[in-house]
């Protein structure tokens, strides 16, 4: 339904003054349904991996496709969630999550039945009436992620979503974000630093490298697909985390070079 | 899923906001307070003692038997101004946003209205008053005219920021949700600049009352700024205060209800 074949992008900045290469030759497959989450140092074109996917911006070489059709530009078939709040502050929570039926011409009974159930997958059902700055910036992310998956995607790209929440708001979304993936299967590409969250999310984690912006390592992370928060504490999970430190830490060695 | 516990100590919507700290109601009190010490200061250092001359500062009665003669007069002279004032602030900021919004839509058109703007913005408006005269006599739409041009300009600099100002990840957003540009226009960038426009308002309606009794102290046939420069002129101060008082009580109801909508309208704001 949904795979992403990126291959071998390039993605060059140009002022008059410098040329930073953000993305250098990249070639990845993303299959369909599966959660990626790409890990990195900031600077490591992560971000503009998720952007060139998404469509906000083309890469300078190679060619990003979503089951064989050529992304050109944002669409509905892949929603994105920010780390900035993104949440339109005039609308109500309900309002947010029917935005995106609503542009896509969606009838509204239908649309009001989608949103419900969205909001309550994401535990927001009582709060359907309020504005965004009644919530807490957890609450808000929820919103954020219950309006991407209601426009009814075939990818979800979030680019750091829960970067800016303290632990305990984290570990919640993530426990969300598993459960709604469960329910809605969707193919998820999810940008972090953090190498837990990416472990306890994704089916495999790339390992991105700064400079040259490019894939240093895959790992396939082994854990099935039901998981809670004290999977952290298992030895497979930590050995993965240590090993995932270490190429990040090697590779920041060698451009510290 | 099961209710998170953050979700229980956010503020329910709608719940009552905890009650304000005593402080807080103190406030008023304290507004109320120094208005009134003020108004006894007046009746004190004016019939009270008479420390200052009745020319330098008319005294409260002298202010009263001023409103009684006047009566009629004072409220058509009211009316003239305040009709000028709405009515150059409604044209002049409706034209200001519509241009802004086409301004802020097309480079070309920045490209070429952008440095008019610039030009003519720093120009007090009152330094047109005799050109003005000129053009349009001393009738209603010369006054019309520069009372619009002063909230023409506020508006049409207050959009174009305010549209430059919409968060780039909410355009990006709407695009991800399946907004085409013109919808991304009318569901994210005007509701999103309402704040701004509306705050833009506020200031366009108490420069509309600046410039409209400027001109009318330089000609006019009715108008309070008609009325102040008349009663300047036979130094009759107590009228001369009066249509100042008259001006501020207008600017300050006018200031107010323009608040009040827009606390409503933008009630989804967080509180500045």
């Amino acid at each position: 339904m949904a795979q992403i074949t990126i291959d071998s992008v390039s993605k060059v900045f140009a002022t008059a003054r410098k040329r930073t290469v953000a993305l250098n030759e990249t070639s990845l497959a993303i299959d369909h349904c599966e959660i990626v989450c790409v890990v990195g140092p900031s600077g490591c074109g992560k971000t503009t991996l998720l952007n060139l996917i998404a469509g906000f911006i083309g890469p300078t070489e190679g060619s990003i496709s979503l089951d064989g059709r050529e992304v050109g530009g944002p669409a509905a078939d892949r929603a994105v969630v920010f780390q900035a709040d993104a949440v339109f502050p005039w609308l109500t929570v309900t309002d947010n999550v029917a935005f995106g039926p609503r542009m896509q011409g969606m009838p509204r009974a239908e649309r009001t039945e989608r949103v419900e159930r969205f909001l309550e997958l994401v535990g927001l059902a009582e709060f359907a009436k309020a504005y965004p700055k009644e919530l807490s910036g957890g609450m808000r992310k929820r919103v954020d992620l219950a309006r991407a998956y209601a426009s009814g995607p075939d990818v979800l790209l979030l680019d750091e979503p829960f970067g800016a929440l303290d632990l305990f708001t984290k570990e919640t979304m993530w426990t969300a974000l598993r459960k709604v993936a469960e329910v809605e299967p969707k193919t998820i590409v999810f940008v972090t630093h953090d190498i837990e969250e990416a472990l306890f999310l994704g089916d495999r984690v790339i390992v991105m490298t700064p400079r040259p912006a490019r894939v240093h390592s895959v790992i396939d992370v082994p854990f099935g697909a039901d998981r809670n928060l004290d999977l952290r504490a298992d030895p497979d999970f930590q050995r993965l985390r240590i090993d995932i430190a270490h190429s990040l830490r090697e590779v920041h060695d060698d451009t510290a070079r | 899923m099961t209710r998170l516990d953050e979700a229980k100590t956010a503020p329910a919507p709608g719940a009552p906001r905890p009650a304000a700290a005593p402080e807080r109601n103190l406030g008023p009190l304290i507004s109320i307070g120094v208005i009134a010490a003020l108004l006894a200061l007046w009746w004190v250092v004016t019939t009270g003692t008479e420390t200052v001359k009745a020319l330098y500062l008319p005294s409260p009665e002298s202010l009263w038997t001023a409103i009684t003669t006047l009566n009629t007069q004072l409220l058509s002279d009211a009316g003239a101004t305040l009709g000028r004032v709405l009515a150059s602030w409604i044209g002049g900021s409706a034209l200001g946003v519509l241009v802004g919004l086409a301004m802020a839509r097309s480079r070309w058109l920045m490209y070429a209205l952008n440095p008019i703007i610039e030009a003519v913005r720093p120009v007090p408006p009152v330094a047109l008053i005799p050109f003005v005269i000129l053009w349009f006599g001393i009738g209603d739409s010369g006054k019309l005219f520069l009372g619009a041009l002063a909230c023409f300009m506020v508006m049409v600099v207050n959009t174009t920021v305010a549209v430059g100002n919409v968060p780039p990840v909410y355009l990006q957003a709407a695009r991800s949700l399946g907004a085409d540009s013109g919808r991304v226009y009318r569901s994210v960038v005007l509701p999103a600049i309402v704040p701004e426009i509306l705050s833009g308002f506020r200031i366009g309606s108490a420069l509309a009352f600046a410039v409209v009794v400027a001109a009318e102290f330089l000609g006019a046939d009715a108008g309070i700024g008609r009325l102040i420069m008349q009663a300047s002129r036979t130094l009759n101060t107590a009228v001369v205060l009066l249509g100042t008082v008259c001006i501020a009580l207008m600017a300050v109801v006018l200031d107010q209800a323009i608040s009040r909508i827009s606390a409503h309208v933008t009630r989804w704001a967080a509180q500045r």
